[in-house]
């Protein structure tokens, strides 16, 4: 906030942090073109973004030296975030019966519609390399 | 004369000056928002039998350009705010011109995959992936676009005039927009590797 006057000092910092980003984009870029299992690729992924996402609201939204108040309005934020996502993990199997079956059925006639007529590189959604995700 | 209070000077009970308090109240919503669709997208691909690798589907190579895209955007915004406290209005110009200009280049590089995706015929009701991907990234692209508006205003003469006038509402108002454009680099940073790159 305000309180620095060091201006060069500030700037030399927000470059650093450009830097970091840059890297870390390249990283995780090189990560998601190894041959490691979905379940690692995820975390790794997800560790990576984590990170770059708390640099930049650490420090080019100066969220590390902040008022309580921001503090406290962001805190009850996180916890509703992740309320949110844990309550989508945690209701992953309560689907309707039968629902899953009929997507199934449009994945396998689009792949039958699509095969040997759609040149080499395409662009379906069939791809189930790696059928991740799904437990 | 003076209608909206707390504009400079820090509420005593916050001890934010209103606007800063607001658009972080805004964001806090915000989160919510993209929250709920990131939740969304979770839910659809654990449902799905199988899922493609976004690398199949997306330009990888564009994707990181607009990535880098966003963070230089998000460095010069921050740089804009800093050339205000220094009394540097030269500076503030140049460097707030290169955000609009990143956002330009990012709405540019959208525009290409999307219209490539067009023209294969391929559109949200492709399949449950397309359908997440286009109302993430269009989500993101209209704040974008939402947030670009604002910054022009910020560089054109009529939103800079008050610098004139209120040199520190003013730097106020660049450090509210830029914390909004942060949050947009900030989903951008998770957009990226969820849907690209797994």
């Amino acid at each position: 906030m305000a309180e620095t006057t060091d201006f060069k000092k500030e700037q030399a910092l927000y470059y650093k942090v450009f830097g970091t980003l840059a890297v870390l984009t390249v990283i995780t870029v090189a990560i998601s073109s190894l041959k490691i299992g979905i379940a690692l690729a995820i975390f790794l992924a997800l560790f990576v973004a984590t990170t770059k996402a708390s640099l930049v609201a650490s420090f080019f939204m100066h969220l590390s030296h902040e008022k309580k108040l921001i503090y406290l309005v962001m805190s009850l934020t996180a916890f509703m975030f992740l309320f949110m996502m844990i309550f989508i993990v945690y209701t992953v199997h309560d689907v309707p019966d039968g629902t899953k079956n009929l997507n199934f059925e449009y994945y396998v006639e689009k792949a039958g519609a699509h095969g040997g007529t759609h040149g080499s590189h395409t662009e379906t959604p069939e791809a189930p390399e790696a059928s991740g995700g799904h437990h | 004369m003076e209608m909206i209070p707390y504009t400079v000077e820090a509420r005593p009970d916050t001890g934010l000056y209103n606007a800063k308090f607001g658009i972080w109240l805004f964001l806090a919503s915000e989160v919510m928002l993209f929250g709920g669709l990131f939740s969304g997208y979770v839910l659809l691909r654990t449902g799905s039998p199988a899922w493609p690798h976004g690398s199949d589907l997306l330009n990888v190579p564009l994707g990181t350009v607009n990535t880098l895209v966003l963070i230089s955007s998000s460095v010069s915004m921050v740089l804009a705010w800093v050339a205000l406290k220094e009394k540097n209005i030269p500076k503030f110009k140049l460097t707030l011109g290169l955000t609009l200009l990143c956002s330009l280049i990012f709405m540019i590089i959208k525009a290409i995959e999307y219209g490539t995706k067009f023209s294969h015929g391929i559109f949200p009701k492709e399949s449950a992936y397309f359908a997440i991907y286009y109302t993430l990234t269009g989500l993101h692209a209209l704040h974008i676009v939402g947030g670009a508006i604002v910054l022009m205003y910020f560089w054109l003469p009529v939103g800079t005039k008050m610098w004139k006038t209120q040199p520190q509402r003013f730097t106020n108002r660049i450090e509210v927009v830029g914390l909004y454009w942060h949050f947009v680099d900030l989903v951008w940073i998770f957009l990226f590797p969820v849907l690209y790159l797994l």
